[in-house]
């Protein structure tokens, strides 16, 4: 087949797979009943309903505050771990980088759990908190502790492009300031600051743009008071009136993909921004530390603090808490010691199928993934086209869909489009929504890597004969293989993490950890869903390992 | 018939008009030096011929076969044309041997595996790359990767080669064995070379015929002689070789002769300033190496003050000031400080 037809029909198969979910959504959203229901008529009823509701507009609210609190916690605590670690003397900056992007590929919603088996009212800390000094005075399910909560475990992305531009500032630009006659303090504010402005306003705007995606805290911090944001209030909407309630999720969805989607292209515009700044790539040995003196320590304590209340505190809790029994006051730790939480896992049939299904969907469902965004980015590759531009912008669509969205878009499709209803059953629905919903970012690992291929490798084989696909084959892949495995292994670690974009997709046959999970803890079944969490814990973190032995960049 | 034909191509790149009319011819046995400062095209002319860039109008044939022509829309893409290539960066595949990088040709073109070994050990032989073929790109020296490149794009027996700056990646010690060792393989294998390249002493060395472009058209064609001898146009003489300019008014021109008047000397040169009226502006023109340090007056003479000199090996360089001047000047020995005359003599020096 001509390499043309070969590169139109990958990127209208993906404009496809982009715009059912959207234009399912659209259309539902502007029908009076759901769009199996015979009746359903156009009508404008459910946009009336949702803005009429005093519940949406709390939940509309709620989420703006969250994302406001949590960027405003996140991007000062990020800037100033980046700083920490990349520009100043402070103690054990070497093995401290890793164990900050720790948050990145936990589940937030494992973190969640964690929280609470650690510092509800019933949690482990707060129980020794009130046996040792009285009340505790902290709140777990209160709005305050949500925000802190997604601050906190957001900082490190902000950490990640924010030493990334402290990393690329060229350190002659830094010592030419020095050369003419610039303190140290104007050197920053008149050259570094500056030169990472760009960053710090990109990771502003994406951490902002998380704030509304949030699903697992909110879930799990905010509901038992009640307090719903978008993703959680569309989750709780489907049975609002007794029958599904289609057509009021569907605006819902439209709300968020409107103000997610600017944000998108906002993010777009400020990362060639950001961009433009680190193209000059300095070699030059950076030898200027910022020296801490006596705030040395203190600094470390920082990094410490943020830690153990990031991490350790939750994932202590968690790993205790699958081990006990039961836990409450009064109860002594050693009477309830257990493994039974561990073994009862592989009784339940449902739990076993998730953790097959899980490993399943990572590795081989992964590669499969990597395989699509691999042919898409090769559809594009060195084509002046005005599909490659489109194609470019139609990525951005799954991009604005939170995964609980995408997964009901799925879903959706595959009631609609009667021939595929069988396969809804299957992981292969859970697939599709996993990598529609993790393509803009597979996409850019591979494209990442093809970036690489110098233009002359591919245009001498074609000088010696070869056709555009044939170089393709024989040349541009081979060069990118250790790029498309790299890619594969952070894809594996996504997947395993995955929950939100599974939930509606939940069923005998496409049961993942989790989704699995979510609607166990619905269910009040504590030990096992810890144990399960600690489970999916275990798996990622030897995939992280892997990872890491294998020389893969932990961010692309 | 000449090997490769180019006829009145143009062609555009992002909106910006790159060449806007060249035409050329090559013969095999014949290296021609495509030369022009950065931005003239000249990459883009030879990336033009080989289907890399697509022009919008105008014909190119190789070997009589039209491989592209904007009137009939034909662009016979780049693996068709059967062309020979040699990148700037060599662009060896990394991750093939060098026999696997110089037998690919041979395997698209399905030739047998025997005889696929056959004809690239023979290649590696020629190029005294014989005990390499096992060898990765990273492994070879940029000297040896160099001859790699060219194995490569001559296994196939193309009879027209375009090298897009061979030699500019090899240091300056290399660079001189391998223009020598280019130019003897392209003649011995009888080929058709266009290469591009920006150093005219280079141009000058491995040539028969140079090309130079300026601004989207071809300022002068013609053997390296000519062009280093009897530049046509002021760019010409300024762009091949290291030259004195002298500003002036013209006082008269007659037939081949021109006078200027610098500073309120009179200077006879030939004359290249086509029907410029008396009293406009004009340069002269001179190599370095054709001003004669002199004793005395005399006609085409002027007195310099020594600035400063530089030993350059096999001669000198002396710089001159004076008459708000900058004059530069090969010597065989040293010089004192102090006044100097200089001739410039008429029949080297060029009046534009």
């Amino acid at each position: 087949m001509p390499i043309g037809i070969m590169r139109r029909l990958v990127l209208a198969i993906m404009g496809l797979m982009i715009l059912a979910p959207i234009g399912i959504m659209v259309y539902q959203s502007f029908l009076d009943a759901p769009f199996f229901d015979a009746n359903a008529k156009f009508s404008l009823w459910a946009y009336r309903f949702v803005l009429a509701e005093p519940d949406f507009w709390k939940a509309l609210t709620t989420t703006a505050l969250l994302a406001v609190g949590m960027t405003a916690i996140a991007v000062p605590l990020g800037a100033l771990l980046a700083f920490l670690i990349t520009r100043t003397d402070m103690p054990g900056r070497s093995w401290v980088e890793p164990l900050l992007l720790v948050p990145i590929f936990l589940s937030p919603l494992v973190l969640a759990f964690g929280y609470v088996v650690s510092m509800g009212p019933v949690g482990f800390i707060t129980v020794w908190w009130k046996s040792a000094f009285g009340s505790e005075f902290w709140n777990i399910y209160s709005f305050s502790a949500l925000i802190l909560i997604a601050g906190l475990t957001h900082a490190p992305h902000v950490y990640l492009y924010a030493s990334s531009a402290l990393r690329a500032l060229p350190g002659d630009l830094e010592e030419a300031a020095r050369m003419t006659g610039a303190t140290p303090r104007r050197v920053a504010s008149d050259v570094s600051i500056p030169m990472i402005r760009p960053a710090l306003a990109f990771s502003g705007v994406l951490i902002f743009f998380l704030g509304f995606e949030v699903f697992g805290l909110p879930l799990i911090l905010g509901d038992p008071q009640g307090l719903l944001v978008l993703s959680t209030y569309l989750y709780k909407l489907t049975n609002k009136l007794g029958v599904p309630s289609y057509q009021l999720m569907a605006v819902v969805v439209m709300v968020i993909l409107l103000i997610a989607l600017p944000l998108v292209l906002l993010q777009r515009i400020l990362l060639r921004t950001a961009q433009r700044y680190v193209s000059v790539r300095g070699k030059a040995v950076r030898t200027n530390l910022v020296r801490l003196g006596q705030w040395r320590w203190p600094a470390f304590g920082l990094i410490a603090i943020w830690f153990i209340g990031t991490v350790l505190i939750p994932m202590m809790g968690l790993i205790l808490r699958s081990f006990v029994s039961s836990w409450g006051l009064g109860i002594n730790l050693f009477d309830v010691l257990t493994l039974d939480n561990y073994v009862e896992l592989f009784d339940d049939t449902e739990v076993v199928h998730a953790i097959i299904n899980t490993v399943l969907i990572a590795t081989v469902g992964g590669a499969l993934s990597v395989g699509c965004y691999v042919l898409i980015a090769l559809a594009q590759h060195r084509w002046r086209s005005g599909w490659t531009r489109i194609s470019d912008y139609l990525v951005m669509l799954p991009r604005a869909m939170p995964g609980v969205v995408a997964g009901l878009a799925i879903f959706w499709i595959f009631l609609f489009v009667t021939p595929l209803t069988p396969l809804r059953t299957t992981l292969f629905a859970v697939w599709i929504a996993y990598t529609l919903v993790w393509l803009a970012y597979g996409l850019r690992l591979v494209q990442s890597s093809l970036l690489q291929v110098a233009p002359e490798l591919e245009e001498a084989a074609r000088v010696v004969g070869a056709k555009e696909g044939r170089a393709m084959r024989d040349i541009t892949l081979p060069l990118i293989k250790n790029g498309m495995v790299a890619a594969w292994m952070l894809i594996v670690l996504i997947f395993v993490r995955e929950y939100s974009t599974a939930v509606y997709l939940l069923g005998p046959g496409t049961e993942v950890i989790g989704s699995l999970v979510v609607s166990r803890w619905g269910g009040g079944a504590v030990d096992l869903v810890t144990a399960l969490s600690c489970v999916n814990v275990v798996l990622i973190t030897v995939g992280l390992l892997v990872a890491i032995r294998s020389g893969v960049k932990l961010h692309g | 018939m000449a090997e490769l034909v180019v006829e009145h191509l143009k062609i555009r790149l992002g909106g910006i008009e790159i060449l806007k009319d060249v035409s050329l011819e090559l013969n095999r046995g014949e290296i021609t030096a495509l030369l022009g400062p950065s931005g003239s095209g000249k990459t883009t002319l030879l990336r033009s011929v080989a289907g890399l860039e697509q022009p919008y109008d105008g014909r190119i044939l190789v070997g009589g076969k039209p491989v592209f022509d904007g009137a009939k829309s034909l662009n016979v893409p780049t693996e068709a044309r059967g062309l020979g290539f040699v990148f700037q960066s060599y662009a060896l595949w990394p991750n093939r041997t060098v026999e696997a990088n110089v037998a690919y040709a041979l395997k698209l073109r399905g030739v047998a595996a025997s005889e696929q070994a056959t004809r690239v050990a023979k290649t590696l032989d020629s190029l005294g790359l014989g005990k390499l073929g096992h060898r990765y790109p990273h492994e070879l020296s940029g000297g040896q990767q160099q001859r790699v490149a060219i194995a490569r794009s001559l296994v196939y027996q193309p009879t027209v080669v375009l090298l897009d700056e061979p030699l500019s990646n090899l240091d300056a010690k290399l660079r001189e064995e391998a223009r020598a060792f280019l130019k003897e393989l392209i003649m011995r294998e009888n080929l058709a070379a266009l290469m591009v390249t920006h150093d005219q002493a280079e141009a000058l060395a491995v040539a028969n015929k140079i090309l130079l472009l300026n601004g989207g058209y071809v300022e002068q064609a013609g053997t390296p002689e000519e062009m280093y001898g009897a530049p046509k146009t002021l760019f010409t003489a300024e762009f091949m070789g290291s030259n004195n300019r002298l500003n002036g008014t013209i006082k008269t021109v007659s037939g081949q002769r021109a006078a200027l008047d610098v500073a309120g000397t009179a200077f006879d040169g030939m004359a290249r300033c086509g029907d410029k009226p008396g009293g406009a502006e004009g340069s002269g023109v001179i190599r370095l190496e054709a001003v004669h340090l002199v004793e005395g007056a005399g006609a085409n003479r002027m007195q310099f003050e020594l600035v400063t000199s530089m030993f350059l090996g096999s001669h000198w360089e002396h710089v001159f000031r004076g008459h708000g001047l900058n004059v530069r000047a090969h010597h065989r020995g040293a010089l004192q400080p102090g006044q100097h005359w200089l001739e410039f003599p008429a029949e080297q020096l060029w009046i534009f």
